[in-house]
């Protein structure tokens, strides 16, 4: 029976709030253990292709078409709201929200919910049947085998997805410029907008956040993934928890990277 | 390609306690094993053979004691790299842990071929022998999902026989498996231990399996070793609950050849 009292639900807090740390230490470790040098970078390199070519085509269709709709969504949206304005910056909206905050963050939630998951998913069900363990039997280490690999893949390929998405949620804004008769700018003068108001900088700290998230997302699944106890049971309680924590940390990871790059010159 | 069996090494396990959750599972276990010997650990469920034979094989750590393997202790070993280990230890597990994203030859190969010790050529040469020692031959290209719990199973002991041991751990290999599948995995394990002089300790609830490939048996109950002894002497035991797990075993066994019979009827 649940314990209501007030020393039940402190203790409660407190187990959740040391759960939580041991996680984040569990993440944090796995992670040092897993960044790979450069001999170890060449000799997963086939895993670290075969990963990549997961997290693209999991992700590639389903980031087409949301990143569209955003950037259809945005240019109607804040059209509606310059509306006693001048829609002139449309065109620097769009595209800065786009590059700076919502590519990397959108497509990280993507990767997190279609990628994360079967991350977890795939290394729990290997963990509940044995397979970490007759991975250890035969020498060979886990963390090289299953996490350096999906770490850097995910590293490398979320800011190629977080460019493309960039990419594709403009040419959305683009399309919502042409046809919607509420917008009164001409798609030459929104181009020519975003395109003087974004500057390098923006790009690249899109792709930063991307490696970040990327890195995150990879270390939270398998790390999950790897504590997997319990059968079936153990296997999807594990992926719903690593896909609340990578969401969580991808926002919080968003935030000090947004307050990093504002001090920039 | 022709390869020099393992030479087996000895196993000391010394008052070995082990907790989860301050569940004490094992409660001083003391157990010695000769090199080249098969050790059958018998038990019911729940007793913690399962547990017993991930430490020895340094997949956990006791809370208590100390095991050897071949004289070292067995965190020191599973600690050293793969090419200065000294000697091999494999092991079959309960479930097969077959990689289910590699074929029937990769999943053999897997350690060779992290550890870049064999070409290409001799890597394929000692997974068709692996695969005939097991009667598999030709599933090379295989995935696990396509074959039966028994044929997993053999490709399994292939993978811990590829390796060449010195020392090889059995987890529960009959689980799951119908009593013509348990009697031919054992008359494999029992073809191993003829043709290879390693060390092999086979963990089961199972009577037909100790009773064609042990040379000695331990019982554990509660926690501890209760007996051992060679099968005949096991058969004779005095112990109550040796008698008790023997009775029910016998119960098993006689309905499963009973119902082995009625099968094999209907087929005929």
């Amino acid at each position: 029976m649940t314990d209501l009292s007030t020393l039940g639900v402190v203790q409660r807090c407190g187990r959740n709030v040391l759960n939580t740390l041991s996680m984040l230490g569990e993440v944090l470790l796995l992670l040092g253990r897993s960044i790979p040098g450069p001999r170890s970078l060449w000799r997963e390199r086939a895993r670290i292709v075969e990963q990549m070519i997961i997290v693209g085509s999991e992700t590639l269709p389903i980031a087409s078409l949301v990143a569209f709709f955003i950037g259809m969504v945005l240019v109607v949206q804040t059209a509606d709201q310059l509306v006693n304005y001048s829609q002139e910056v449309l065109g620097s909206i769009v595209g800065l929200s786009m590059t700076k905050e919502l590519g990397p963050v959108l497509i990280a939630f993507l990767v997190a919910g279609r990628v994360g998951s079967s991350i977890t998913a795939q290394i729990g069900s290997m963990a509940v049947y044995d397979e970490v363990s007759a991975l250890r039997t035969m020498d060979i280490d886990p963390e090289r085998y299953l996490v350096t690999p999906r770490i850097t893949a995910m590293a490398l390929a979320l800011p190629v997805l977080i460019l493309y998405a960039d990419a594709v949620g403009i040419l959305g804004g683009c399309l919502a410029v042409q046809l919607d008769p509420a917008i009164n700018i001409s798609l030459a003068l929104f181009w020519d907008n975003l395109v003087s108001e974004i500057a390098m900088q923006d790009i690249v700290v899109g792709l930063v956040k991307g490696v970040v998230f990327g890195v995150t997302i990879a270390a939270v699944s398998c790390a999950f993934g790897l504590r997997t106890r319990g059968g079936t049971a153990g296997v999807a309680s594990s992926t719903t928890q690593s896909v609340v924590w990578s969401f969580v940390l991808v926002i919080v990871f968003d935030f000090i990277i947004v307050r990093m790059a504002v001090l920039l010159p | 390609m022709k390869r020099t069996p393992g030479k087996g090494v000895d196993v000391k396990v010394d008052n070995v306690i082990h907790e989860y959750d301050d569940i004490r599972v094992l409660d001083g276990v003391n157990i010695n094993i000769a090199a080249g010997e098969t050790l059958c650990v018998l038990g019911g469920s729940g007793t913690g053979k399962s547990v017993l034979v991930r430490l020895m094989a340094g997949l956990e750590v006791p809370t208590s004691g100390e095991i050897q393997i071949g004289g070292m202790k067995v965190q020191e070993y599973t600690a050293l790299p793969p090419a200065e280990k000294p000697f091999l230890v494999s092991m079959v597990f309960q479930h097969s842990a077959l990689l289910g994203s590699l074929t029937v030859e990769e999943n053999i190969t897997l350690r060779m071929r992290e550890h870049q010790t064999h070409s290409q050529k001799d890597m394929h040469s000692i997974c068709e022998q692996v695969l005939d020692e097991v009667e598999m031959g030709g599933s090379n290209n295989k995935l696990p999902g396509e074959l039966s719990g028994g044929m997993k199973k053999r490709v399994a002991l292939a993978r811990a026989l590829a390796a060449n041991p010195d020392l090889l751990f059995y987890d529960e290999p009959t689980a799951e498996l119908d009593p013509v599948l348990t009697e031919q995995i054992g008359l494999l394990i029992a073809r191993i231990r003829r043709d290879r002089p390693i060390t092999q300790v086979v963990v089961t609830h199972d009577m037909v399996i100790a009773d064609i490939v042990a040379d000695r048996v331990a019982m554990l109950e509660g926690g501890r070793i209760a007996e051992e002894g060679s099968y005949r002497e096991f058969l004779a035991s005095a112990d109550p609950g040796t008698r008790s797990f023997l009775a029910a075993a016998r119960v098993l066994a006689s309905r499963d050849q009973a119902d082995n019979k009625d099968e094999t009827g209907k087929d005929g």
